[in-house]
């Protein structure tokens, strides 16, 4: 299966992506490959995901977000999800899906704040 | 001479020989007669013969003394008296039996007799015409059998299912008796309930008077002899929706499975339910309501405890809020919860990580003595929780996390 096009936007020194809504297991490890070597060659101090558009969230995803947010950490750069729905979040709970030491926010302007902030 | 002699004994010899065989004849026709006799009398039914026109009575055997309690003489001399005993009620039917006998050849009729002592009988008369070889009516003959036993048996059956049957009109509950789904029978209430007539119903395939859904269900039930109250919808003849509760019994009758079912009518019973899962859901409703106290701020009272139920729609509303108001800050107060066990405090902890998921803060206030005490007790564990005993002190927490303090 081939993935989903997964775009990476830097702003200033903080990196952007936005989340399909039905990301497959292929779309998120593909996402985590170029999440990476953006880092790598912007030396970028942030990571926001944005998931608004996410509707179901699987324990594949959550893993791979939180391992994310770990190797972000380890390359220097703080990880903020943004914009995650009420049910995904209710789901995610009752799933006892958790995303690691990644940071949330209400939406991707409060979390460039929280990155700002920095 | 001598010839004329010898001929004339030949020929007394001959007549003494055919007196003799006259005599064996006439001998072995009364042995016959003797049989007959015998056998007549042996009979239970009563056996009787009398002229062609009626008017003359032929004979009669010994069993017309046993059935009707007279001699038999009595009949012997008046050809009419057989018609004399017939029990009044039944008269016509009786008289009916020898009308137009003659052109009919046969008639078959039941009726009651009275006997000398009182007694009544039920017997069942036929008649039949004997004819000569011209094809002229040379007589009639007649068999009454006493069948009193019989017609009081049936009477008895008759009467058990006609009380069978006012027991289940009398019944609130409609009732059908089927097989395999075939209607055998139905009380009124049944019909009425449906908006038909009993006999449109009888006969017919009562699996086809429940919405296809119920038809599948009920298919099973009747497989299995499920015999516990269960819920399914009827199609009136109106074509409208009954919503009934069936519970059928299987029986064994006569090598048959028979099944009776009993339907009882609960558009009240769902009205009412109807009525209550409203009004709970109204209680849920005003139980947790979400006030935002300032731009950025929500907060939640809870009042009473917190069951899957309830905590499935508090944490839906809850996150919706924060979504909807743009909120950082969520203030869960806990005063109005009376107690907290591992459940409560479990929904509680689901909760606040849902609403950290989407990027709000929680801080839980209202934590009294008691319920900080039962938390320990129970081993649950808030440490990463912002908690405070009070919601005032629980607000300047917000206020300093708004101001981008902690």
């Amino acid at each position: 299966v081939a993935a989903e096009n997964v775009s990476v936007v830097k702003v200033r020194n903080v990196l952007m992506v936005t989340v399909p809504s039905g990301p497959d297991d292929a779309t998120v490890s593909e996402l985590q490959e170029q999440v990476l070597h953006a880092m790598a060659d912007h030396e970028a101090k942030g990571l926001i995901l944005d998931i608004s558009a996410v509707e179901i969230l699987d324990s594949f995803f959550a893993r791979t977000v939180a391992e994310t947010a770990q190797m972000v950490g380890l390359m220097g750069g703080e990880t903020v999800i943004a914009g995650m729905r009420p049910s995904v979040a209710i789901t995610a709970t009752q799933l006892g899906l958790t995303l690691g030491r990644a940071r949330t926010a209400l939406d991707v302007e409060r979390g460039l704040d929280m990155l700002g902030g920095l | 001479m001598a010839e004329a002699l010898a001929e004339c004994r030949r020929r007394i010899a001959e007549l003494e020989s055919s007196k003799a065989r006259l005599e064996e004849a006439k001998e072995a026709t009364g042995r016959n007669a003797e049989l007959l006799q015998h056998l007549l009398g042996a009979l239970e039914d009563v056996v009787w013969a009398a002229s062609a026109d009626g008017t003359e009575s032929l004979y009669i055997n010994e069993a017309a003394e046993r059935l009707y309690g007279r001699p038999r003489a009595a009949f012997l001399e008046d050809p009419d008296l057989w018609q004399k005993v017939v029990h009044p009620e039944d008269y016509e039917q009786a008289a009916g039996s020898s009308e137009n006998l003659l052109e009919k050849g046969a008639t078959k009729v039941d009726y009651r007799i009275l006997r000398p002592d009182g007694e009544v009988r039920w017997v069942r008369d036929r008649k039949y015409v004997v004819y000569d070889q011209d094809g002229r009516p040379l007589r009639v003959v007649g068999i009454a059998s006493d069948i009193t036993d019989q017609k009081e048996t049936q009477e008895a059956l008759r009467e058990s299912e006609e009380k069978a049957r006012r027991l289940s009109e009398a019944a609130f509950e409609g009732i059908v008796i089927h097989e395999q789904g075939k209607v055998l029978e139905v009380n009124q209430v049944f019909a009425k309930m449906l908006g038909y007539e009993s006999s449109e119903l009888i006969g017919t395939d009562g699996l086809a008077l429940l919405t296809p859904e119920s038809r599948e269900l009920a298919a099973e039930h009747i497989a299995s002899g499920y015999e516990k109250p269960y819920e399914a919808v009827m199609i009136r003849k109106d074509g409208s929706r009954l919503p009934v509760e069936l519970l059928g019994k299987t029986i064994e009758y006569g090598g048959r499975s028979l099944r009776v079912t009993a339907i009882r009518d609960i558009r009240t019973r769902k009205r009412r339910e109807e009525t209550i899962r409203r009004q709970a859901d109204e209680i849920l409703e005003i139980s947790t309501p979400i006030l935002q106290i300032q731009e950025g701020v929500i907060v939640t009272p809870l009042i009473g405890t917190l069951d899957n139920e309830r905590s499935q729609r508090f944490a839906e509303e809850l996150l919706t809020a924060v979504v909807e108001t743009g909120s950082e800050v969520v203030l869960i107060d806990i005063t109005g919860v009376p107690t907290i066990d591992t459940v409560t405090a479990q929904h509680l902890i689901e909760t606040i990580n849902a609403v950290r998921l989407l990027g709000a803060r929680v801080v839980l206030t209202g934590v009294r003595a008691a319920i900080a005490q039962s938390l320990v007790h129970l081993g649950i564990d808030l440490s990463d929780i912002v908690t405070r005993s009070s919601l005032a002190a629980g607000l300047r927490v917000a206020l300093e996390m708004m101001a981008g303090g902690i």
